[in-house]
């Protein structure tokens, strides 16, 4: 055969080492498929990209939804969030790792003010295990407050 | 040298191995297709946000919600006429100076006497994103209707009303 001729394998024996050359090389493939996917597992399962999304999402319905009250209002946030860093800049709800100074991985989400009666208190850093509770005060300035242990840490404006 | 009958074995099995080659890439490529599949890195809250902004509308006290002043009241359901309008519900939901992000068609047909009265919010943003209401991909806009029996709150009166409500969230 003239391929094999050309070939480095020759001869009776170079067809099994052909066959057994075939088989490294699906195993080298195989090897190095699993290490990729593993990698990836790994990575996956640090990434905090959904929890970002998930929290910047959930925390703009909240302060939409916190608007919509009538009277003066008292909310604890259920979600552990200490590993993040929460801030609210304009309408929109910036949420990243806090340990990481990367603001390239920061995942944003829009919420609305009222013109005329806006957010005054910026909050930076939820500690384990807190709990965040907004106020509609009578001044009609609406305050969120982060809260440690049952205590108040800040109660921002208003 | 070999036979020909040890070439054409020889040449049957390096084909098989490239039908085993090929398959394996298939198996390989499919799972991860279904790996990536499956990851999901957001998560889809237009229709949940949609219905939340369509409510605020409605029944913030900011809003169109008639709120007595003297009590420091609102009653959710009852408009306030004086509130229906473009200028006050620009404010009432407030994105920014530019608003991309959402915009509104309120009727109110006044029970009784058909009488109709229309409003916007973010008429500017309603008139460019209504049309592309139900597109697929990106460019598409989401569409939110609601229709509710109110009260309406006129001066010192008080009619019966429906409320139309069309909203439109741009992104699919």
């Amino acid at each position: 055969m003239m391929l094999l001729k050309r070939g480095v394998f020759r001869g009776r024996r170079a067809q099994t080492e052909h066959e057994a050359m075939w088989t490294i090389a699906e195993m080298v493939f195989f090897s190095i498929f699993l290490i990729t996917l593993m990698l990836f597992a790994r990575s996956a399962w640090r990434n905090t990209t959904f929890e970002k999304n998930y929290l910047a999402r959930d925390m703009a319905m909240t302060l939409n939804t916190l608007y919509m009250s009538p009277q003066r209002l008292t909310f604890s946030y259920p979600y552990n969030a200490s590993k993040y860093n929460m801030l609210y800049q304009g309408s929109v709800v910036r949420v990243g790792d806090a340990e990481s100074k990367n603001k390239k991985t920061d995942r944003i989400y829009w919420f609305a003010d009222e013109k005329w009666r806006r957010l005054d208190y910026m909050l930076s850093r939820i500690e384990s295990p807190s709990l965040i509770l907004y106020l509609i005060t009578p001044s009609e300035k609406l305050v969120i407050i982060s809260d440690n242990n049952n205590g108040i840490i800040s109660p921002g404006g208003g | 040298m070999l036979n020909k009958k040890a070439q054409t074995g020889m040449t049957m099995n390096q084909g098989l191995l490239i039908v085993r080659m090929m398959f394996m890439i298939f198996v390989s490529v499919s799972v991860v297709f279904l790996v990536f599949k499956f990851v999901a890195l957001s998560v889809d809250v237009k229709p949940a946000e949609g219905n939340i902004l369509l409510n605020r509308l409605i029944s913030s006290p900011g809003c169109l919600a008639y709120t007595d002043l003297e009590l420091n009241r609102s009653y959710p359901g009852i408009i306030d006429m004086a509130r229906f309008n473009s200028s006050h519900l620009d404010d009432c939901i407030y994105f920014g100076e530019s608003n991309d992000y959402a915009a509104a068609n309120l009727t109110l047909l006044i029970l009784g006497t058909g009488k109709l009265n229309t409003t916007y919010y973010n008429k500017d943003g309603y008139i460019i994103l209504r049309p592309r209401a139900g597109l697929a991909g990106t460019g598409g806009v989401m569409l939110f209707k609601q229709k509710r029996y109110v009260l309406l709150k006129d001066g010192e009166d008080m009619k019966r009303a429906l409320l139309t409500v069309e909203l439109v969230l741009p992104g699919n």
